[in-house]
């Protein structure tokens, strides 16, 4: 590079190595993939005219995130369901949008876990964390729409992932939790064709 | 809105939303349910604000170290305002941040204490010692009621969990088995809230419940995995919303083997039990967090608390910056001015600041160049003037037909009009950046008119007068020279003023007309006497020739023959004298002078043999018009004139020419007459020309004075000269005109007669 442009000031040789630091720096928060969460089934269909989606995830906590659990920190985790209509020339419609919050607590009395649907407001405990965990995992009959809102006959593109809602936090670990792999984790989406 | 107020007001915004952000991220930080959802946000927008704040900072130190660099006037002042302010603002604000930082970790330090650690742990405990009472017993109510399943059972069957969503299987006891287990009796009194009877694998047989909720209350997979060991299990649960119950899970016996089924009843906790028991959990579970969070907690203080402090600073900073700005700018506009108005820009006016001390300087600044201005307009109205004036008095100068030079007491020429450089026969514009003696070294014959000057200048008189002749290439000239002091006070360096006419023409104007008078009275008077005496002579000699002796006779002869010869002659003198002094009366035609020339040369041919004429006349003369009688009367008498100068030789020779010549006034035809005599007494030169002023031992004296008059009625000149081969030369010069142009007037001073020495 000092071959070909060598008239390039030192001011310019700083401000390009900010912007490659800038650069790298996102590439590594891309990287940052959730080796924990795993969405390993997804299905859909249609019970008393509303598509509801039953799907199996895999969570596995960090040790950061078993440990702030078990000192009393609440984990909030996003389930989201998008419903796609595809489209030839042009990106996919979004039909429907699903969200669900799932928060897991310790229970100190009890000395076991409890798993609280924010959405459908159930609450489940647990007496061990496996048990919590796989009891989180499994998503049953979750509400995402109304038939009636998914009209057509041509099959429509589905997709499903968990991540964990850092904002829901206290607000002392927002930023480690923004700043660390071991917080910020976020599944692939799971993809599924609906087919109402 | 001037750029400075619209950087303070931008910055003013920035600071207010800072401030705000700031202020709702500490409240986040300590209350979870206010701006706790934004806290993130808070930190990027504080983060932002704060890098906004510190490029405003950076861009203003670059510009001051350019502005130090460039050594701008106010820079330094800048500086060190800059420095002083960030001083001021900055040490206090370190300190309090300092301490409050200490005080920030003691403060979270103080909160988490040992006994108090331990006292909520305690507390925990009794709940669940408390609680674990009144679980045992409650194992022992849930066994003997599956004991009293077991009794009245014969072996249900299963009915489908599944099945129990559809709303016609909404029933408590198994329609299929009419004498089964009667489970809403058994709740009743068992005072359990929920109780369910289901196989080991989890398959429902028989639901009842208090609540609405149709769903039984399923337990864990490791519990009934737990029950398929025989092993009961009671346990506490945080169940729905409901908070806390019991839940008991009790094989039931069976009588008959086959599949084992077991009994599920959850027991609600007393209101009051659950209330505190609840209150003690949330409380540890809080005290606990905040424990763990200890670390990460001080830290985030600290961040806020850096982030104000940043802020703190930053805007102070800033605040310096701005502040030394509009301090230094005045400062520099008023040094950019002095500048402006020492490089001759007196049109700069300055924006006052305000009403400060420094407006008031800039204020006066303004004044000052506003007069400066005025002063400077009103010199270049009078420069002007001056100039105007000076043109004005040029152009009457240049108009003036006399020479008006100005010439310093030293000698040097300050100033000439086109008229002095044509009377003293000098290039127009030669005069002026040249002294008295410089003038005389290159023009020699000008010395009289310098030495005049001269003299006069030595003497230092006001006023004098006097009459210089000079011998320049156009001849001689009279010049009339007038000077005075251009200022009279002052004494050694004024100036003198030299105002000078080339008064030779008038001078032979009045010599001339003074001999046409002395001719025209000369000629009446001596022409009335001689007729008479003619007669007279006449008369006497016829009346006594024949009567007086041969002898007498022969004197009288003589004598009145003389008498009357003498009369005839003194006649014609007359006559040539009328001739001389009558007023000009020519005739014009186009004639060829060549041709006329040649007429007057034959006259003489035929004359004596020893008279020799030679002639050389071009061709490209062109037609005259002119009066062909009076041109031959002045060829007649210029060759008589040469002819008659070499009287005394054995040979006459003379030889006549003709050519053209151009010169800037115009185009003439020149005849010149040339002889071999004795030429011309220099002392005569000048008044050759004139009546009776003559070298030849014979004749009127009024030859040439003819020739004069003749080639003045022309227009023309005429001078004599002697040439080198000795003898004299007369030159003849006859403008050549339009026929409807009479006789152009050479000018006057050109159609004198020149008198020039060889």
């Amino acid at each position: 590079m000092a071959s070909s442009m060598p008239c390039w000031s030192s001011i310019e040789r700083w401000r390009l190595a900010w912007l490659a630091a800038l650069i790298g720096g996102l590439c590594v928060a891309q990287d940052v993939r959730a080796d924990g969460y795993d969405v390993r089934s997804v299905d859909g269909s249609v019970v008393n005219g509303i598509y509801v989606v039953d799907s199996t995830i895999d969570i596995a906590l960090s040790e950061d995130m078993r440990n702030a659990l078990n000192n009393g920190v609440a984990l909030t985790f996003l389930v989201e369901v998008e419903i796609h209509a595809p489209r030839r020339y042009f990106w996919d419609a979004l039909i429907v949008r699903s969200t669900q919050r799932l928060t897991l607590e310790y229970h100190a009395l009890t000395g076991g876990y409890v798993v609280n649907n924010e959405s459908t407001h159930t609450r489940r405990s647990f007496p061990s964390l496996e048990e919590a965990l796989h009891g989180l995992g499994e998503l049953q009959g979750m509400a995402v729409s109304e038939e009636r809102f998914l009209p057509a006959k041509t099959p429509y593109a589905g997709r499903l992932r968990v991540s964990l809602d850092v904002e829901s936090l206290p607000p002392p670990l927002r930023p480690i939790a923004y700043l660390s792999p071991e917080w910020h984790l976020r599944s692939d989406w799971r993809r599924w064709t609906v087919e109402p | 809105m001037s750029r400075h107020t619209r950087i303070g007001a931008f910055v003013l915004a920035l600071s207010v939303i800072l401030l705000v952000s700031l202020v709702m991220m500490s409240e986040a930080m300590q209350n979870r349910t206010r701006f706790s959802h934004i806290y993130s946000l808070l930190l990027v927008v504080n983060a932002l604000g704060l890098l906004g704040f510190l490029a405003l900072i950076v861009a203003n130190l670059r510009r001051l170290i350019r502005e130090l660099r460039q050594e701008r006037a106010g820079a330094r002042l800048k500086r060190r305002l800059t420095l002083l302010f960030v001083l001021l603002s900055t040490i206090p604000v370190l300190t309090v941040y300092g301490f409050s930082l200490e005080f920030l970790r003691r403060g979270i330090d103080n909160w988490f204490d040992v006994r108090v650690s331990s006292a909520l742990e305690d507390a925990l405990n009794l709940s669940r010692a408390s609680l674990d009472m009144r679980m045992r017993e409650l194992l022992r109510q849930t066994s003997q009621l599956a004991e009293s399943i077991t009794d009245s059972d014969d072996g249900a069957d299963p009915l489908r969990f599944e099945q129990l969503q559809l709303p016609e299987s909404l029933v408590v006891e198994n329609p299929f088995s009419p004498g089964a287990v009667n489970l809403q009796e058994l709740l009743h009194r068992s005072g359990a809230e929920e109780l369910t009877l289901m196989t080991t694998k989890g398959a429902v047989l028989e639901h009842s419940s208090f609540a609405t909720d149709i769903v039984p209350s399923m337990p864990a997979e490791t519990v009934l995995l737990q029950l398929r060991q025989n092993q009961n299990y009671i346990a506490l649960e945080p169940i729905r919303d409901s908070g806390l119950a019991i839940r008991v899970v009790v094989n039931v016996p069976s009588s008959t083997g086959g599949e084992g089924r077991v009994l599920q009843a959850l027991y609600p906790v007393a209101e009051r039990m659950r209330t505190l028991a609840d209150n003690v959990q949330s409380a540890f579970i809080q005290y606990k967090e905040l424990a763990y969070l200890r670390d990460r907690l001080k830290l985030s203080f600290m961040m806020t608390l850096t982030l104000v402090l940043l802020f703190s600073i930053f805007t102070a900073v800033w605040a310096a910056f701005y502040t030394a700005q509009r301090l230094a700018d005045p400062i520099h506009a008023l040094a950019e001015g002095t500048k402006a108005v020492a490089a001759g820009n007196y049109d700069t006016r300055l924006p006052v600041p305000g009403a400060d001390d420094i407006g008031v300087l800039v204020h006066s600044f303004n004044e000052m160049t506003r007069r400066l201005a005025e002063a400077r307009d009103e010199a270049q109205q009078s420069r002007d003037e001056v100039e105007r004036q000076r043109a004005y008095l040029e152009t009457v100068l240049g108009r003036l037909s006399s020479g008006v030079l100005t010439v310093s007491s030293l000698g040097e020429l300050r100033t000439a009009n086109a008229t002095a450089a044509q009377i003293l026969g000098l290039t127009p514009g030669s005069l002026p950046a040249t002294t008295l003696s410089s003038l005389m070294e290159s023009h020699a014959h000008l010395e009289p008119f310098v030495d005049s000057v001269r003299s006069h200048l030595r003497q230092g008189r006001g006023d004098w007068q006097e009459q210089v002749t000079v011998f320049g290439p156009g001849g001689r000239k009279v010049i009339m020279c007038r000077g005075a002091r251009l200022d009279a006070s002052a004494e050694d360096e004024a100036d003198h003023v030299i105002v000078f006419d080339d008064v030779t023409a008038l001078i032979q104007g009045q010599r001339d007309a003074a001999w046409s008078e002395v001719a025209r009275r000369l000629a009446h008077e001596i022409k009335n006497p001689l007729t008479p005496i003619q007669l007279s002579a006449e008369r006497l000699r016829h009346k006594y020739l024949r009567t007086l002796t041969a002898e007498d006779s022969e004197v009288l002869d003589r004598l009145t023959n003389t008498i009357i010869q003498q009369v005839e002659t003194m006649k014609g003198m007359v006559n040539t004298f009328s001739e001389y002094a009558r007023s000009p009366r020519i005739q014009q035609e186009p004639i060829q002078l060549n041709h006329i020339v040649e007429s007057v040369v034959d006259l003489y041919h035929s004359d004596e043999q020893r008279v020799r004429i030679e002639t050389d006349l071009a061709a490209d003369i062109p037609t005259l018009h002119a009066d062909p009688n009076r041109l031959r009367q002045l060829l007649n008498n210029l060759v008589s004139n040469a002819i008659e100068a070499q009287s005394e030789k054995a040979e006459c020779y003379v030889r006549i020419s003709s050519r053209l010549h151009e010169d800037a006034h115009g185009t003439s035809v020149e005849i010149r007459v040339e002889d071999r005599g004795n030429g011309i007494a220099p002392e005569l030169m000048n008044q050759i020309f004139e009546p009776y002023v003559t070298t030849k031992p014979k004749g009127t004296g009024l030859g040439l004075a003819i020739v004069k008059k003749i080639v003045e009625e022309h227009g023309g000149t005429v001078w004599m000269e002697n040439s080198s081969g000795g003898g004299a030369c007369a030159s003849v010069r006859l403008p050549v005109t339009a026929p409807e142009h009479a006789p152009a007037p050479y000018p006057r001073n050109e159609t004198n007669v020149h008198g020039r020495v060889a």
